[in-house]
């Protein structure tokens, strides 16, 4: 007999000699904890029921476990502490736009916070092979698609998918070390220690992880040092085939001022993107996110918030908590003409006037460089390539006319910025990942 | 025979003893007083299976008896009487009082079926001032977690070392931290001693504990806490109270606390109260309210907008350090913390559009406020 079948026929004989009154509130939550030989041991949620239990049932229950087993001699009560409820996903429903300490949320050894899991990860046709490695990675961490380099626009999933794989990882072998950190992080952790003299300290903690995932890799760029920092412990972790997963707004070839040996280790592995999800994966998504909050439209209503928010999951669940306040506060469920009402304000007009400044300021940024860089009188390619986007970016996207532009790079013929024009666009269409590249400026563009 | 004992006395500990019971329906019992006497006192006891509440009273007694009857019935009845002596006897399950021009006989439950209160080592101490000390509480138990999404965040932290106390509570929106420094320290602690105990106990200890006078004695286990006060300068104790403790680890909240803010305020606390409070009339369904920050102004712009109902904007001339920022926050939250600082001047640090804020008396820095902003849209 097992120990919860023993307790089972206990309780099942103490219940027929006690009040329903007693026995809810003494032997709620108890159980037999451990058998140590001749004794039992029983665990009680609190102290008040131990006291109890032990001084009048004590016997009762002793005499029960010795008809049922003659080896049983004795039994010892102890308050044991049951595992509260994990439940992350529950938000402030009264005010889900409030920020909260997101510090607490986090497991404190791996940085991970256990609300992303596979489960509550809407997979569709956009994210299908991210989604798939990552799995694949999480059955077998080290041994498939190391690195796995993850990426794709803001607010699409991937930082959902890169902590989901960490927990996934966790759950499947609870004994790896699991370490979550954003590339900010690494940063400062890095100039603290060599601003500390730690930096031997730190290179050891980082060598004993199993799975090392570092989340917007992008923004190491520039920092040398800790590019260089970064490359040793990617080497030491990779041949001792530990598992390291990187995600990133763009592909490592995008990433400026990379150093060459870091970007052809990033592209050593498997390299997938998220793009952005068709309609369909949008409505399972916004379905997700109601049976998480526990309320629910109408799909009609689901229909249209996907229909007019496309490019950003985080800007849908927006959508879909603002509905949710209205129906709290005024208690009344939201038809499809009050959602749009409610949904002015989000769903931006189809085409958003978008200035000539913001198209220089993004292009420049992208390419780590000065917005006035783009102006010199130069032919340094480095130079020339952007400015050429930017200006088949104000032809595309702000419909200046060619002259205009020409004469806003100074003074330049309206046949140069034509010729820029026709030079990309030839590109977009015969190179994928410039094509990639330039999707990810668009973006840029227009949610910045 | 006769239990004598001065009905002031009884009302007062009965006043005690009944704040934890009515809350149970499964076990009738415990709305019930155990009455229980002992040499020339008279003892009253209450639980709720989480909280035990104890009191003595001077009594003149003869012998050991015990009953149980219910507290509230019990209470009731003496704030009508007007004798200052009052006779009890027991006999069987039945409570007799007695006086000159009255007899009532209460009917009780048996003792025998009233729950056994865990006892607790008396091994690690610490005496503390009762008033400063509950106040303290008073200062952070609103800002407790009311979901039991997290239990932990449910109780009040009290993390005790060798200079002072330091009392915390968080919902995880906002986290206020009062540091008590402890004026004489007696004890025998040999350790840091931190536990989480639930908000309903540290609410009963400053109903209970405030007027103690002298001073009170706080006992550590494991897995409870026992708060005693004192007959008048005497170490025989009046009143206790035993807690279970919260299991679980309370965040590492020092963490969040911003050390540094990039920009800072200070303004003058009863204006920008009653600014914010105008301003919350006009604010949206969210309780957003919008502060504007710009050195070179040296002003706060307090902004709400509602649009069904209009909109209001006030200035509040202010000292303002580091960045122009904006920031939106739950009036609510904004207007509960500021409410329990002290001084007349606050100061508030900012941390950009969605990063903590941290709000505290420009004169006293024991008493901490951090907020989380509303997310931007």
């Amino acid at each position: 007999m097992t120990k919860e079948e023993l307790w089972q026929s206990v309780l099942a004989q103490i219940q027929l000699n006690v009040s329903p009154a007693n026995f809810a509130t003494w032997f709620k939550n108890t159980k037999i904890v451990g058998v140590n030989g001749s004794s039992v041991i029983i665990g009680t949620p609190n102290a008040f029921s131990r006291e109890w239990l032990e001084k009048k049932y004590g016997k009762t229950i002793l005499k029960i476990l010795r008809n049922l087993d003659t080896q049983i001699k004795k039994i010892e009560f102890q308050v044991i502490s049951h595992k509260p409820l994990k439940n992350f996903a529950q938000k402030s429903v009264e005010y889900p736009d409030q920020l909260k300490f997101e510090e607490f949320y986090l497991d404190k050894k791996t940085n991970l916070n256990p609300k992303y899991t596979f489960e509550n990860f809407v997979v569709g046709p956009f994210n299908e092979l991210p989604h798939a490695a990552a799995w694949a990675v999480s059955e077998n961490p080290g041994s498939v698609y190391n690195p796995l380099f993850i990426y794709g626009g803001v607010g699409l999933g991937k930082t959902h998918l890169i902590q989901a794989l960490g927990n996934k990882v966790l759950e499947n072998f609870p004994n790896k070390k699991v370490r979550y950190v954003s590339s900010e992080r690494f940063t400062s952790e890095i100039i603290n220690s060599i601003k500390n003299q730690t930096i031997d300290r730190f290179k050891r903690s980082y060598h004993q992880i199993d799975l090392l995932i570092i989340d917007d890799i992008q923004f190491l760029s520039g920092k040398e040092k800790t590019q260089e920092e970064f490359f040793h412990i990617f080497n030491s972790l990779y041949e001792a085939n530990k598992q390291i997963i990187l995600s990133s707004d763009r592909p490592p070839k995008a990433i400026s001022a990379l150093e060459e040996r870091l970007r052809s280790r990033f592209e050593g592995g498997m390299i997938a993107d998220i793009s952005i999800p068709d309609f369909e994966s949008r409505v399972a998504i916004l379905k997700q996110k109601m049976q998480e909050k526990n309320i629910f439209f109408d799909d009609q209503i689901l229909e249209y918030i996907a229909e007019n928010i496309q490019s950003n999951i985080r800007e849908l669940e927006g959508a879909l908590n603002r509905l949710i306040i209205y129906q709290k506060i005024n208690n009344q469920t939201v038809d499809l003409e009050t959602a749009k009402k409610l949904l002015k304000r989000i769903i931006k007009p189809q085409a958003k006037r978008v200035s000539f400044q913001k198209v220089i300021d993004i292009v420049a940024e992208f390419y780590n460089l000065k917005s006035k860089d783009l102006f010199q009188k130069t032919r340094k390619q480095e130079i020339v390539r952007p400015r050429q986007i930017a200006m088949y970016l104000l032809r595309e996207e702000v419909k200046l006319a060619f002259p205009t532009i020409g004469k806003k790079f100074g003074g330049k013929d309206h046949t140069t910025a034509i010729y820029a024009y026709e030079k990309i666009a030839k590109e977009i269409e015969e190179n994928e990942s410039f094509s990639e590249e330039i999707n990810i400026i668009k973006e840029r563009i227009y949610t910045l | 025979m006769a239990i004598e004992v001065l009905r002031e006395n009884l009302k007062k500990g009965l006043q005690i003893v009944e704040r934890i019971t009515g809350k149970n329906l499964v076990l009738p019992i415990l709305n019930n007083v155990y009455l229980k006497t002992e040499k020339n006192s008279l003892r009253l006891a209450t639980t709720d299976l989480e909280t035990a509440i104890y009191h003595w009273i001077l009594a003149k007694t003869d012998k050991e008896q015990e009953i149980t009857v219910p507290v509230k019935l019990f209470s009731n009845l003496l704030s009508f009487l007007s004798d200052q002596k009052i006779n009890l006897e027991i006999k069987d399950k039945i409570l007799i009082l007695s006086g000159e021009n009255y007899k009532t006989e209460i009917k009780g439950l048996d003792p025998k079926d009233f729950p056994i209160i865990p006892k607790i080592e008396k091994n690690e101490w610490i005496e503390i001032d009762p008033l400063s000390f509950t106040t303290s509480i008073s200062q952070v138990i609103d800002f407790c977690s009311t979901t039991q999404v997290r239990p932990e965040l449910t109780g009040v932290y009290f993390f005790f070392s060798e200079k002072n106390v330091k009392i915390v509570a968080t919902d995880s929106f906002r986290l206020a931290e009062k540091t008590l420094n402890y004026q004489t320290s007696q004890g025998n602690l040999k350790e840091e001693k931190a536990f989480i105990l639930p908000r309903s106990a540290a609410r009963e200890i400053t109903g209970i504990f405030n007027e103690s006078g002298q001073k009170i004695k706080i006992f550590f286990t494991s897995n409870q806490v026992l708060v005693e006060n004192y007959f008048f300068e005497s170490e025989t104790p009046q009143t206790q109270l035993i807690s279970r403790l919260i299991e679980g680890e309370f965040p590492n909240y020092q963490d969040i606390i911003p050390k540094e803010s990039k920009t800072e305020i200070l303004a003058d606390k009863s204006q920008f109260l009653n600014y914010l409070k105008a301003a919350s009339i006009f604010a949206g369904r969210g309780n957003e309210v919008n502060l504007k920050v710009d050195a070179k102004d040296k002003r706060i712009e307090i902004l709400t907008e509602n649009t069904d109902v209009g909109s209001t904007q006030f200035t509040l001339p202010a000292k303002i350090n580091g960045e122009k920022t904006k920031i939106c926050f739950n009036y609510k939250f904004l207007l509960e913390g500021i409410s329990k600082i002290k001084g007349d001047e606050i100061y508030i640090g900012l941390n950009g559009e969605d990063g903590p804020g941290l709000i505290k008396s420009q004169e006293d820095s024991s008493f901490l406020y951090i907020l989380m902003p509303i997310k931007p849209t």
